[in-house]
Order: C-alpha cells, then sequence, then structure tokens
C-alpha cells in the first residue's frame, strides 16, 4: 500500500503545473483574440501616420516618428472626402431618426394591443427580413429615378431605415414587454392619452431598446455599399462609396491620404460601438429572442 | 344620497361571462368593500367602473349620469394599484403631481397641492426620492397620495395591502381608515382578506362565482350570513359547519351529527321548519363554543379532543365528535390534554341553520 | 390587452407603410418582372419562365452558384467554429471585460469597404504585409488575383472577420443563459471541464447556435460587396457569387428580367435554407427541452 501522502504531492505538483499552462494558453488565445480583431484597423490607423515611403516597407516598422501630413491634406488631396462624409452623417442621422420614430410607435403596438392581425404580422415582420434587399434594387431603380429621388439623401434614409424597422420594432416590443401594464392604466387614470402613455412614461423606461436600435441603424447606414452604389452618384455619395472608388483606381493612389480618410471613416463608428456595448448586446438578445 | 350605481353589470371574455348580472349602490362618502376569493369578479368589477375594462353589459351611473363611454379621467375616478405603480424614471414629487401636469395645472399650484397631499400622508420629506428609495409602506402612501391629489369622485383601491406584510398590513389599514374618517371621498376598496373587509367598510359586498352571496354591513355578514359561503368566509377562524340530522324525539328537537355525535337542544327551542328529511347544515363560530357553561349556554356536545393550537391568552381546540370535527376557541388555561373527553357549550341562539342543497340561511 | 383601434393603426402605419413600398410591393413587382423580357427604359414583354430557363442554363449561373454555396458553407460553419471556440474560452472568465468586447466589437463597426481594402492592402501580392510575410515563408506566391480559390478564400476571410463578432455575441449570451448549478451538480458528479462542455454547455447553446446558424446562412447568401470590391467577380467571372451575378445582369447588362429570375431564385434558395433549419428548431421545440 503506498503512503496516501505520496499519492497527494505528485498530484497537487502536477494540477498546479496544468493550471499554469491553461492560464498561459488562454492568455494566448485572449491575445490572438485581440490581434485578430484589432490588427487590420491598427495597421490602417497607424499608418496614416507613417510618411508616404514607409508606409509599405516591409517589415514594417512599429516605432516611427507620426506626421500629420496626409489628414492636413485632406481636404485639398482628396476633394470629394469631406463632402462624402457629410452625406453619411445626415444620411446615417435621418435613417437613425426614422426607423427609431417608426419602430417605437410599431413596438409599443405590437406590445399593448392584441389581434388577430397583430400576431399574424409578426411572422411577416420576421419573414421580410429573409429577403435579400439586392432584389428590391432592381424595381425601385427606375422608380426612383422617375420620382426624380435619385441621388439624394432621402433615397438612402428611406431605403435603410425600411430595412432595420421590422427587426427594431420586436426589439422595441421585447423592451415594452418588461414594463409592467398597472403603469399604462395608471397613466390612463391619471388623464393620459395613448401618446401621453408612450411618450411620459413608456419610452423613458425603454430607452435602452431605443438605444439599441438607434446603435444599429446608425452603424448600418453610416458603412453602407451597395445600395449607395447604386442610388447614388454625386451629390449624395457617402463616404464608404468613395473609398471604394479610390481603391479601383490602379496607379497614382495617395496612400496616406487614402488612410487617414480612412481613418477619419472608421474612427466615430468605432468608437461608438466600443462604448456602447453594453446597448448593442442587450439589444441583439432581445432582438433574437423574438427573431 | 346615491353616488354611484352599479346597474346589472355583465362582463364578458369572448363566450366566457365571467360576472353575471351584478347590481349595488354605493351612497355619497361611503367605503364600500368588495370582498371574494381569487376569480370571484371583484377586481374585474372594479375595473370596469374605473374604466380599464369594457362594460360588456349593464350601466354604470355616477349621480346619475350613464358614463359607460367615458374615460377614467372623465368619470373622474382616481386608483390605488395592487403593484403601486408608481413611475420609476420619476421622483414621488412628479409621480403624485403627473395627473395635475397632463391637466396643465400651473406649477405652483400644482407644487402646493403636491405639498399639501404629502403633508397628510406624513411623506412630504420624501418629495425629492424615486420610488425604488422607498420602502413598502411607503411606496404604498406615495401611491395614495397620487390618488388623492385628484380630488376625484370616486376613490378605488385594488388589493392594495396584498403585497405588505402583516404588521405593516395592520398599520396601513389603520391610516386608510383615517384618511376616510377625514376626506369622507365616496371609496370602492377590493381585497380577498375578510379581516380588512370587516374593519374598513361601513358596508360590505362579498362575491363568489361572478355573484353577489351577500351585501351587508360587517355585523349583517358576521352575525346573520345569508348562505354557508358567507358564513364560512367571514370571521377568522372559520364558522364551524356540519351537516346535522335534526329529529323530534320525546318533545325534544335533537341535532344528529354524523357518526352519531348528538347535540343536545334544551326543550321549546324553536328551529326554523326543516325541509329536505331535516338534513340540514349546522354552523357554530368558535368564539361560540366554551368549554365552561355559562348561563345562556344550554346546548351541550361530546367529543374526544384532538388537537390544541394555543394564540397566547386563547386557544384554538380542535375536537372530534364522532365523524365531524369541530374547533372552539377558548381561554387558555393550560387545562387542555390531547386525547381528553370535552364538552363544549353554547348557546342555540347562536346556531345558524342551512338548507344543504341550496346552501342558503334558514331562518 | 388592448383591442385596435384607428389611434393604434395609425402609431402601425409609418413602419408598415414602409416595408409595403419599400420592400413587399417591389418584390412582388420583381416577380413580375421575373417573368417579362425587359431592359432598362422599354416596355415589358410577357415571356412567362423563359427568364428562368435562360438563367438556369447559363453556366455563368450554375458558376455563381456554386461559388455561393461554397463561400456561405465556409463562412457559416468555419465563424460558427471558431465563435463557440471563443464562447467557450470567455465562459472560463474574462479579465477586463469591457475592454475585451470592445475588441472583439471593432470588425463590426468597420465598413466592408473599409474592411475589404485593408485586407485587400495587407494581402496584396508583393506588397501587402500579411501577403509578403506569407511569402517569406516560402508559401509561394500569394497571388489570390489570378487564382479563384484563393480569392474566394480571401472572400470568406473577410466575411468571417466582419461577422464574427456577432455570432459569438449571440453564442456567448446562450451559453452565459444556462444555470451555474447545473455545472455544480456535475462538478459534484465527477465531471472533468472537458465534459462539462461536451455534455451541458454544448447541448444546452443548441437553440442559440440554430438561430445563429439560420441567421448567418440568410446573410450570408446575400453576400456581395467582399467579391464585389475585392474582384469584381473576375477574373473572367470566375469568383463571382449569385448577388454579384445578379448586379451584373442587371445594372451592367441591363436585363432586369433575367436579373429578376435571378433574384427570386436567390429569395427561393436562402428562403430553402433558412426552413431546413427552422424546421430542425421546430422539431427539437416539439421534442421539449431535455
Amino acid at each position: 500500500m503506498t503512503d496516501a501522502a505520496s499519492i497527494v504531492l505528485p498530484n497537487m505538483a502536477a494540477r498546479r503545473v496544468a493550471g499554469t499552462v491553461r492560464a498561459i494558453v488562454r492568455t494566448l488565445l485572449f491575445a490572438l483574440i485581440i490581434v485578430w480583431s484589432a490588427f487590420p484597423i491598427l495597421y490602417v490607423v497607424l499608418s496614416s501616420f507613417k510618411q508616404q515611403k514607409e508606409i509599405f516597407k516591409y517589415p514594417p516598422d512599429i516605432i516611427f516618428t507620426p506626421t500629420f501630413e496626409h489628414y492636413m491634406a485632406l481636404a485639398t488631396k482628396w476633394t470629394g472626402f469631406f463632402p462624402t462624409m457629410a452625406n453619411s452623417l445626415i444620411v446615417a442621422v435621418g435613417a437613425t431618426l426614422l426607423a427609431c420614430a417608426a419602430s417605437i410607435l410599431s413596438g409599443f403596438v405590437y406590445s399593448r394591443y392584441a389581434n388577430r392581425f397583430l400576431a399574424g404580422s409578426v411572422l411577416y415582420l420576421i419573414a421580410i427580413r429573409l429577403l435579400p434587399p439586392i432584389v428590391v434594387t432592381l424595381p425601385l431603380f427606375p422608380v426612383v429615378d422617375a420620382l426624380k429621388l435619385s441621388d439624394t439623401h432621402i433615397v438612402l434614409i428611406v431605403l435603410y431605415a425600411t430595412f432595420w424597422v421590422s427587426l427594431c420594432t420586436m426589439i422595441m416590443k421585447t423592451f415594452i414587454d418588461k414594463i409592467p401594464r398597472t403603469l399604462d392604466e395608471a397613466a390612463v387614470v391619471d388623464g393620459a392619452t395613448t401618446m401621453q402613455t408612450l411618450f411620459r412614461v413608456i419610452m423613458p423606461l425603454a430607452l435602452q431598446g431605443v438605444a439599441a436600435c438607434a446603435i444599429f441603424v446608425f452603424v448600418f447606414s453610416w458603412n453602407e455599399y451597395l445600395f449607395a452604389l447604386i442610388f447614388t452618384t454625386q451629390h449624395a455619395k457617402t463616404a464608404p462609396l468613395i473609398i471604394s472608388e479610390v481603391m479601383d483606381a490602379v496607379s497614382g493612389t495617395n496612400w496616406g491620404v487614402l488612410f487617414a480618410g480612412v481613418t477619419v471613416q472608421l474612427l466615430p463608428v468605432t468608437l461608438l460601438v466600443m462604448l456602447a456595448q453594453r446597448f448593442l448586446i442587450a439589444g441583439l438578445t432581445a432582438g433574437s429572442v423574438k427573431g | 344620497m346615491v353616488a354611484i350605481n352599479i346597474d346589472r353589470f355583465v362582463k364578458r371574455y369572448g363566450a366566457l361571462e365571467v360576472v353575471h348580472d351584478i347590481s349595488f349602490d354605493i351612497e355619497e362618502g361611503e367605503f364600500l368593500v368588495l370582498v371574494g376569493p381569487s376569480g370571484c369578479g371583484k377586481s374585474t368589477i372594479l375595473r370596469m367602473v374605473a374604466g380599464l375594462e369594457e362594460i360588456s353589459g349593464g350601466e354604470l351611473r355616477m349621480q346619475g349620469v350613464r358614463v359607460n363611454e367615458l374615460s377614467p379621467k372623465e368619470r373622474q375616478v382616481a386608483m390605488v394599484f395592487q403593484d403601486y405603480a408608481l413611475y420609476p424614471h420619476m421622483s414621488v414629487e412628479q409621480n403624485i403631481g403627473f395627473s395635475l401636469e397632463l391637466a396643465r395645472v400651473p406649477n405652483a399650484e400644482r407644487e402646493a397641492q403636491v405639498k399639501r397631499v404629502a403633508d397628510i400622508l406624513q411623506i412630504g420629506h420624501l418629495l425629492e426620492r424615486r420610488p425604488r428609495e422607498l420602502s413598502g409602506g411607503q411606496r404604498q402612501r406615495v401611491a395614495i397620495g397620487r390618488a388623492m391629489v385628484r380630488k376625484p369622485q370616486l376613490f378605488l383601491f385594488d388589493e392594495p395591502l396584498s403585497n405588505l406584510d402583516a404588521k405593516l398590513r395592520a398599520e396601513m389599514r389603520g391610516q386608510i381608515k383615517r384618511l376616510h374618517q377625514t376626506l369622507k371621498t365616496t371609496s370602492m376598496y377590493v381585497t380577498h382578506d375578510q379581516l380588512e373587509a370587516m374593519t374598513l367598510a361601513d358596508r360590505i359586498i362579498c362575491l363568489f362565482d361572478g355573484h353577489i352571496a351577500q351585501m351587508g354591513t360587517p355585523h349583517d355578514l358576521f352575525d346573520r350570513p345569508a348562505n354557508v359561503f358567507v358564513a364560512e368566509f367571514i370571521g377568522s377562524p372559520t364558522m364551524n359547519i356540519v351537516p346535522v340530522t335534526a329529529s323530534n324525539a320525546e318533545g325534544r328537537t335533537v341535532l344528529t351529527l354524523a357518526g352519531g355525535g348528538e347535540v343536545s337542544l334544551p326543550d321549546g327551542t324553536a328551529l326554523p321548519s326543516l325541509t329536505n328529511d331535516g338534513n340540514v347544515l349546522a354552523g357554530i363560530r368558535p368564539e361560540h363554543l366554551s368549554d365552561t357553561p355559562t348561563p345562556g349556554a344550554t346546548a351541550r356536545i361530546d367529543g374526544v379532543i384532538d388537537m390544541l393550537e394555543p394564540l397566547g391568552s386563547d386557544i384554538l381546540v380542535t375536537m372530534q365528535a364522532g365523524e365531524v370535527t369541530l374547533t372552539a376557541r377558548c381561554t387558555d388555561k393550560g387545562q387542555f390534554q390531547a386525547g381528553q373527553n370535552l364538552t363544549l357549550h353554547f348557546d342555540p341562539a347562536r346556531l345558524h341553520l342551512f338548507d344543504s342543497k341550496t346552501q342558503m340561511r334558514l331562518g | 390587452m388592448r383591442r385596435l383601434n384607428p389611434a393604434a393603426i395609425l402609431m402601425l402605419a409609418p413602419t408598415h407603410l414602409l416595408l409595403l413600398v419599400v420592400i413587399a410591393l417591389p418584390s412582388i413587382y420583381v416577380f413580375w418582372l421575373s417573368l417579362n423580357e425587359s431592359t432598362y427604359g422599354s416596355d415589358l414583354t410577357f415571356v412567362g419562365l423563359d427568364n428562368y430557363v435562360t438563367v438556369l442554363t447559363s453556366s455563368y449561373f450554375w458558376r455563381a452558384a456554386l461559388n455561393t454555396l461554397i463561400v456561405v458553407n465556409a463562412v457559416v460553419y468555419i465563424e460558427l467554429l471558431i465563435a463557440i471556440g471563443m464562447a467557450a474560452l470567455f465562459l472560463g472568465g474574462v479579465r477586463y471585460p469591457k475592454i475585451m468586447f470592445a475588441i472583439v466589437l471593432m470588425p463590426y463597426a468597420i465598413s466592408e469597404v473599409v474592411g475589404v481594402l485593408v485586407w485587400k492592402i495587407m494581402l496584396n501580392s508583393g506588397s501587402g504585409v500579411l501577403a509578403r510575410t506569407i511569402e517569406s515563408l516560402g508559401f509561394g506566391m500569394f497571388n489570390w488575383s489570378v487564382s479563384p480559390p484563393l480569392a474566394l478564400s480571401v472572400v470568406t476571410l473577410i466575411s468571417i472577420w466582419h461577422h464574427l463578432p456577432f455570432t459569438f455575441l449571440l453564442i456567448y449570451a446562450g451559453m452565459l443563459a444556462i444555470p451555474k448549478s447545473l455545472y455544480e451538480a456535475a462538478r459534484i458528479d465527477g465531471a472533468t471541464p472537458w465534459q462539462e462542455f461536451w455534455r451541458i454547455t454544448l447541448p444546452l447553446t443548441i437553440p442559440a447556435i440554430l438561430i445563429s446558424l439560420i441567421f448567418r446562412f440568410v446573410f450570408a447568401f446575400r453576400l456581395f460587396s467582399e467579391v464585389w470590391l475585392l474582384t469584381a467577380g473576375g477574373p473572367a467571372r470566375l469568383t463571382e457569387v449569385l448577388a454579384v451575378y445578379l448586379y451584373q445582369s442587371g445594372f451592367k447588362y441591363g436585363e432586369f428580367g433575367t436579373a429578376s429570375a435571378t433574384g427570386w431564385l436567390m429569395v427561393i434558395g436562402s428562403l430553402g435554407v433558412a426552413s431546413i433549419y427552422l424546421w430542425a428548431m421546430h422539431r427539437r421545440m416539439l421534442k421539449g427541452n431535455d
């Protein structure tokens, strides 16, 4: 019979070693995730501060003297850039406002009213998200042209909002469901109309849902490419479109300025997403439960 | 003067009818309590009066005017909800003043009204707090304040004390009673707790399964319950109800309990005419059964002690008499032991008799 | 619950009007278009199912369909595996969770255009930092612009990079919902961490996995920007996917009829795939939760 103590001790040592190995492996994996997620972005951002000739040096410099020359040159060397950024902003804000307004109203109705049509239309709302957006561009293109709405902000605002309004309605419904109905009743007894109940009582308590919807729509609209490609040419061109055009240029690309522009384009929304992750995650789980 | 008429109320959910032809009045300044077990329809009736549920049939009149189609605000009713329904994102002051704000009452006036109400309820120091920072009792008072500030025609209470612990409940009961004595607003109060009904009501309506079981003052319901349901519902501990067979033997009336036990009634005890081959339900309250003979307590019943529940100064004694169990409330002098033989005395005038088929009171 | 009244219907109007005018009606019209020969600007001539025949007999269509099938399956399953692995890793404990999640979410915030641009530059044979690393390791020239399989692999990579955050979050949320008491009971029963993962975590995460599978399949089916911006479907239309094929038909060659037919074939395709998974979920729900 072996000594009980001698059985225990080697196991403990082995377990401690295994524990440390596990910890190292996990740290490495987390580091890998960080590199995978952030490296491409960091590459562009850092390169935008490098001198033109250093950008494509191999192996690339990690330590270098930063320069702001590309940023200074953005307005002059890439004349289309800032106007398209302004367009992106207008379109993103517009789509977000439209989508949020529409889905707050409809999410409230889906939460607080019961009806056969309503229950059936939930299926319709889900099914409609399964439609590839590119399919509707075919009939919409001539219509938009005929209405003289081609290359306007309105087109994109309406299109972007429409493609999100069904998911956002479900997200708002999920959040509003959590608010007890007795609050609605107390408001009615206090003399509130339906709209007053919605805006004074329900919405303040469902702000998380509104934030989630707003982030989804804003990020999408800021970054969208296909619709911008098809429906805008000049006047309402958004930033992703102009970036893609520079990409296609065979030669003579001013990489430094391009990277500076790209950094300017990606920075606001990336920061927004990073800071507002709480709402995003809440919205994701709410939307998936219903969807 | 009648303030509120409920005239033949009916409530239907699709094909299911849950409130059947209920009619009653509420006098001006009266505190009326609707009491009954879950599902009896009391909350439904309250919500129909409030305007939160549609009135499927019948008419609601306030001051003689039909108000079926009016909104809660137009009916000038105010309501205290079971879960308080305080707006979590507003302060106490904003909660109480919300209805005034919606009615566009000027700020100064509104603040004054809110303060007045808060002082009466002794929550003046909590005006800046949010509901989540308040205790249950404080929240309840804010809910009452919100209702009070509108100076309504009718106060509606929907089981407001159910969420409070026993001690707080007793305290709030007193507050509500005192408030009513001061304000004298016509009130309709819904609860499942018969003690609340008894202590607070000017009149009680006892409901069962969408029907009125009995309507009357607390004394009416306690002293002369109209049927077995009310007899068992009102009063704690519950009235003893036992099936008996009444027969006349040698000029005496004898009530035979199931299993052979007997209740001897003194000669000449008048019993209401018995139908049903003499099968009746007899009821006697535990408070009216005593282990010591007293003048007037001329009826007796014998049995064996089964269980004892001390209450402090009193004790609940449960006794087996034949196949029947009876509970008596006696003064506790340490005189009882399980398994003992026991004779309980009572005054036959305290006996309630009910038809065992219809469950209705006899006599 | 209240019954619908005119005010409520008015509140539903913005959402439903938008959906009707922008998506529902145009979709029906697209179906009508697909039964007609039409080029932009000219009148419609009814041709029945001719367009469908044209499309279904086009080798370019089948090429695109095959590419789509390959890319979609690659994207969905590889991304799923990575997401499950990541979720399991996070489940074991994260230090500085806010920062980690912020970093994980970054690709979601980046436009498809920027994503393609960056990866394109990094993988550009001869000059890109990643391409040169690969080439210097002796793998030969990393010239995806002339190799369709390589190009489609890059497309897969970029698509995964963009959408992994969401898939990861969905699955992670699903895993988080599993009550800790189950793990504690298993530990008492003597389960190893590996067994805990296989016998508890994975089975109970299957609903979340199915949901993200459905979504990912449906969204991957529509893949456009990554291919269009990387290769424009070339060389010689060898890297086209269905959405690119549609775009070329409609907006380059102006054949709205065949483009519409392609569109409806895409709808049927993605609905078909979605319904297989929905049926699997439905069956699972009927069986009850174990």
